[in-house]
């Protein structure tokens, strides 16, 4: 390095930098590359995922129209709790307030007041996802 | 907390509602809460008329402290505020009373629960934790909860929780025909102990019920507390209160007569409306006691 001319440290630099242009760009490439594998396969799960929760929720409504009850007992003795607890069950996955409002046609905050208790009573579990909060049954009290 | 604690403070809540304002909701409420602490229990007021709070004024609670519209507004921690008013008691009473009134005197507080409440910003779902939580530190045995006569959101959250609720109703076209409506709303079909206290009736010297009511209802004598046949085997038979057969509320067998007392109802030491501080061998009284009476069997006491 010391017997270089300043020419050619310059070149060597120069070098230097488009090698590091060029890793730099790689990366970028194989990110992107990667990202969409990545994004491919979320979509695959999700879309399996949601078919699967579909499946789920058409399976109990249908086992329940034919007089099969399908949920498990949680001995709840208020029955808006625990209609309110099977409504949840049905959404396997969970479910917003709003969700489970419209099924049983109740108002959001009577839900929401409902969801809340069976928050407490560790039958239900929360969680934020973005703006959404969601409510998801919890089978086991334990 | 225990999913049974929580089932058992939501036997213990009870709600008081009405179909329109002036019913003497606030004054039956009240006047039940320290009838029930004179009775030993430890007793929980929460006045959540955020609109036209009362509870302050019949217990002549002083203004500067924080209330349940700073809960709702989310200035305080969790808790909702509760005081021990158990002085307003009479010696020698074994019960506790608590009260958590509601704003009156700071306009901002008001405006600014009155922009949440619009747009319904609050935040609902923190009520029941906080609920249970100042029901279990105070170690109440009985919650009364003093409610906006309206279809506010917030009525939802004291719906939801009670399995005991209180309607009081005047006798007449405006007060029945919004109580058909309420009665017909699933959020109060669902609750399962319903009690219909009919209030502010009139009557001549004859015991006949006054003009504004005796349209629809009392053609026939009233005879309150010792009657040959119950109030409410009366009232029921009336054409406009037969409607409600069926709407799964049952008619409580007396009525609270209008009263002289509550509708002269001053401020500071001058509290006739309060149970606690009159003479108890009028007919509020009475009624009163008899409901208590009635309450506590309903919830199993």
């Amino acid at each position: 390095m010391q017997s270089d001319s300043p020419i050619q440290h310059l070149r060597k630099i120069e070098d230097l930098i488009k090698r590091m242009e060029d890793l730099s760009s790689h990366i970028d490439r194989f990110q992107q590359i990667s990202n969409a594998q990545i994004t491919e396969l979320r979509q695959e799960c999700d879309a399996i995922l949601a078919e699967a929760k579909q499946d789920y929720h058409a399976l109990i409504i249908a086992a329940e129209k034919m007089g099969q009850d399908l949920a498990p007992d949680i001995a709840l003795g208020d029955q808006r709790l625990n209609n309110t607890w099977l409504a949840l069950y049905r959404h396997h996955g969970g479910a917003t307030a709003e969700e489970i409002a419209q099924d049983l046609k109740r108002h959001r905050t009577t839900v929401s007041t409902n969801l809340n208790t069976l928050v407490l009573m560790n039958l239900a579990k929360k969680e934020r996802v973005g703006h959404e909060v969601y409510y998801t049954a919890v089978l086991n009290k334990e | 907390m225990e999913a049974a604690d929580i089932e058992s403070f939501r036997k213990k809540i009870i709600v008081v509602y009405s179909p329109g304002g002036g019913t003497g909701k606030s004054e039956i409420a009240a006047n039940l809460a320290c009838c029930l602490a004179q009775r030993g229990l430890r007793t929980w007021i929460l006045d959540t008329n955020t609109f036209a709070p009362a509870q302050d004024i019949i217990f002549g609670f002083p203004p500067g402290r924080k209330t349940f519209s700073d809960f709702l507004l989310g200035t305080l921690d969790s808790a909702i505020p509760c005081y021990d008013i158990s002085d307003l008691l009479e010696s020698g009473d074994a019960g506790y009373l608590f009260l958590t009134p509601c704003n009156r005197a700071d306009p901002d507080i008001r405006f600014s629960l009155y922009e949440h409440l619009a747009s319904n910003t609050i935040p609902y779902g923190n009520i029941p934790a906080a609920l249970f939580q100042g029901m279990r530190i105070n170690e109440i045995d009985l919650l009364i909860i003093d409610t906006f006569s309206s279809f506010e959101p917030i009525n939802e959250v004291w719906l939801s929780l009670t399995e005991c609720l209180m309607v009081i109703s005047r006798i007449n076209d405006i007060d029945l025909e919004n109580l058909k409506l309420m009665l017909s709303d699933d959020h109060i079909i669902d609750i399962e102990h319903k009690l219909l206290i009919f209030s502010n009736v009139q009557l001549d010297e004859e015991r006949r019920a006054l003009a504004d009511v005796d349209n629809h209802v009392m053609s026939r004598q009233i005879e309150d507390g010792q009657s040959r046949a119950s109030l409410a085997e009366y009232l029921i038979q009336a054409p406009m209160i037969s409607g409600l057969r069926g709407a799964g509320i049952e008619i409580y067998e007396r009525a609270f007569l209008y009263s002289e007392a509550l509708a002269t109802f001053g401020y500071g030491n001058n509290r006739k409306g309060l149970f606690v501080q009159q003479k108890h061998n009028d007919q509020f009284s009475a009624t009163i006691e008899h409901l208590a009476d009635t309450i506590l069997r309903r919830i199993g006491r």
